[in-house]
């Protein structure tokens, strides 16, 4: 039906149509990724220095990678609707499909610190604690630059440096952990300023997911790279002691 | 190539599949449905072993996430479908993406309902929990039954609730707060209780994502990031234009 077929799909040397549509697909992607990364940058950076003008920065920056999503989509349904592209290059397009969904959803969760940054601004300890700056400042650092690499990853199809993404998603979950673990000490001795507490540990919450959708980007790259589908893997025998510990 | 027996051929194969798709993301579904059900009970019974078999079982919701998923892209790869069909696999391979999310927050529920099931109950016996879990789950129930008819207007009515969701949440956040500065040593419980009414919350934002999904179904019409109720208006001026002429 499609003319694909007769260029031997996924050898590249060929021209076809949709090639320029790829490429504009991927630095599409690429463009969305840097800005999802600095959102998490930017949100924290105004939540730690009571920083209002930077925290609605970011609320707008989130409406705009709404309209990025909505744009990528909508020409990956083109692409697929007008060229149906075959093995590699529909691999690319798919990997990119679940990549914009990640990285949608790490922009709330920016833009939930952002809101948090925004309504604490202006009232004296409606922050979060001293002793939960570092804490959040070192896992935007690692949240912000696992989304880098994932997103650098998808855009080369290297699957190599899934690992180094997954490294870092532990490092954030080992940070978030201990950070929990001292934020119920600080619990207990505020007593009655609990709801900046609360605030806080959704932010360092949202800092997890947003680890978490780097590593799903670095996934869909291995996808890319391979067509096997490394999400869940391992996931079925998980060590129940290790998955206790999660939230 | 031309042969519009061929035409016909491929399309009725592509429907076949199509069913077959549907009737699995149906399953998938459902299965999710009763986990959360599952966990919600482990929770309020104190069930610890209960909880602990609902986590467990979360790898059958990802087995078929990855099963669906797959299919799709045979699917689109093969069958290369028409425009209004495209749609349809896009809405399903969003739905069995948020669907395993549900599942990730029901396994979440369920790790912490055994955990819950060492400590003391609350004296209120988890009524609010009760509560907003009912409103979830029929919520989840609603949209994959919206989702499975193609019904457009039923899955407006169920993001609706979503609202109420929300509402709910922050109602129970509060009370927790105040809780836990009345009585410090609660501060243990009701933190995994606000993980549970997090993951709760969040259980109704997929439902209501799929919701959404059945409008692009429908409609074609992209409706995440607008407000409910613009959607409405925009989809029913369209509908207008379309009766006008």
């Amino acid at each position: 039906m499609s003319q694909q077929g007769a260029h031997g799909p996924g050898e590249g040397h060929t021209f076809r149509p949709h090639d320029e549509a790829l490429a504009d697909l991927r630095s599409r992607a690429h463009q969305m990724g840097t800005l999802a990364a600095q959102q998490v940058e930017t949100a924290v950076r105004a939540l730690l220095t009571a920083d209002g003008e930077a925290a609605r920065h970011v609320l707008a920056r989130e409406r705009e990678i709404n309209a990025q999503q909505t744009e990528i989509e909508a020409r990956i349904f083109a692409l697929l609707a007008r060229s149906a592209p075959v093995a590699s290059d529909l691999r690319r397009v798919l990997a990119i499909s679940r990549a914009v969904t990640d990285l949608e959803r790490s922009g709330d969760e920016a833009k939930k610190i952002a809101r948090f940054a925004l309504s604490s601004a202006d009232r004296p300890d409606g922050g979060p604690s001293r002793v939960m700056h570092r804490p959040l400042r070192r896992m935007a650092e690692f949240a912000s630059e696992s989304m880098r690499v994932a997103v650098d990853a998808l855009d080369r199809g290297d699957p190599d440096v899934a690992h180094e993404v997954a490294r870092l998603d532990r490092e954030i979950d080992l940070e978030f952990e201990a950070a929990l673990r001292q934020l119920m000490t600080v619990a207990m001795e505020r007593g009655r300023l609990l709801g900046p507490v609360f605030d806080t540990v959704f932010a360092l919450k949202s800092l997890e997911r947003i680890g978490d959708h780097a590593k799903n980007v670095a996934e869909h790259a291995v996808f890319l790279a391979s067509g096997a589908d490394v999400r869940h893997a391992g996931r079925a025998d998980r060590d129940p002691a290790a998955a206790d510990r999660r939230h | 190539m031309e042969s519009a027996d061929l035409v016909q051929h491929t399309s009725r194969r592509f429907n076949e599949d199509m069913e077959r798709v549907r009737t699995r993301v149906m399953e998938m579904g459902g299965f999710v449905e009763q986990q959360l059900q599952r966990a919600v009970t482990a929770l309020i019974e104190g069930d610890s072993a209960l909880g602990e078999a609902v986590a467990r079982d979360d790898y059958r919701v990802n087995q078929m996430e990855v099963e669906i998923d797959e299919e799709c892209g045979r699917i689109i790869a093969t069958r290369q479908p028409t425009a209004s069909d495209l749609r349809v696999m896009v809405a399903i391979i969003k739905t069995i993406t948020d669907l395993e999310r549900i599942g990730d927050e029901v396994e979440k529920v369920g790790y912490i309902a055994a955990r819950l099931a060492t400590m003391e109950k609350p004296s209120d016996n988890y009524r609010e929990i009760r509560h907003l879990g009912r409103l979830v789950t029929e919520m989840v129930h609603d949209a994959l039954h919206a989702f499975a008819r193609l019904e457009a207007d039923e899955a407006f009515e169920v993001a609706r609730r979503d609202r109420k969701v929300d509402d709910e949440y922050e109602a129970i956040q509060r009370q927790n707060i105040t809780f836990m500065m009345e009585d410090p040593r609660s501060i243990r419980r009701a933190l995994e209780v606000m993980w549970v009414v997090r993951a709760l919350e969040r259980i109704g934002d997929h439902a209501k994502n799929i919701c959404e999904y059945t409008v692009y179904m429908v409609h074609g019409k992209d409706i995440r990031h607008l407000s409910l109720e613009d959607a409405e208006r925009q989809i029913r001026d369209v509908a207008r234009g379309r009766r006008g002429g």
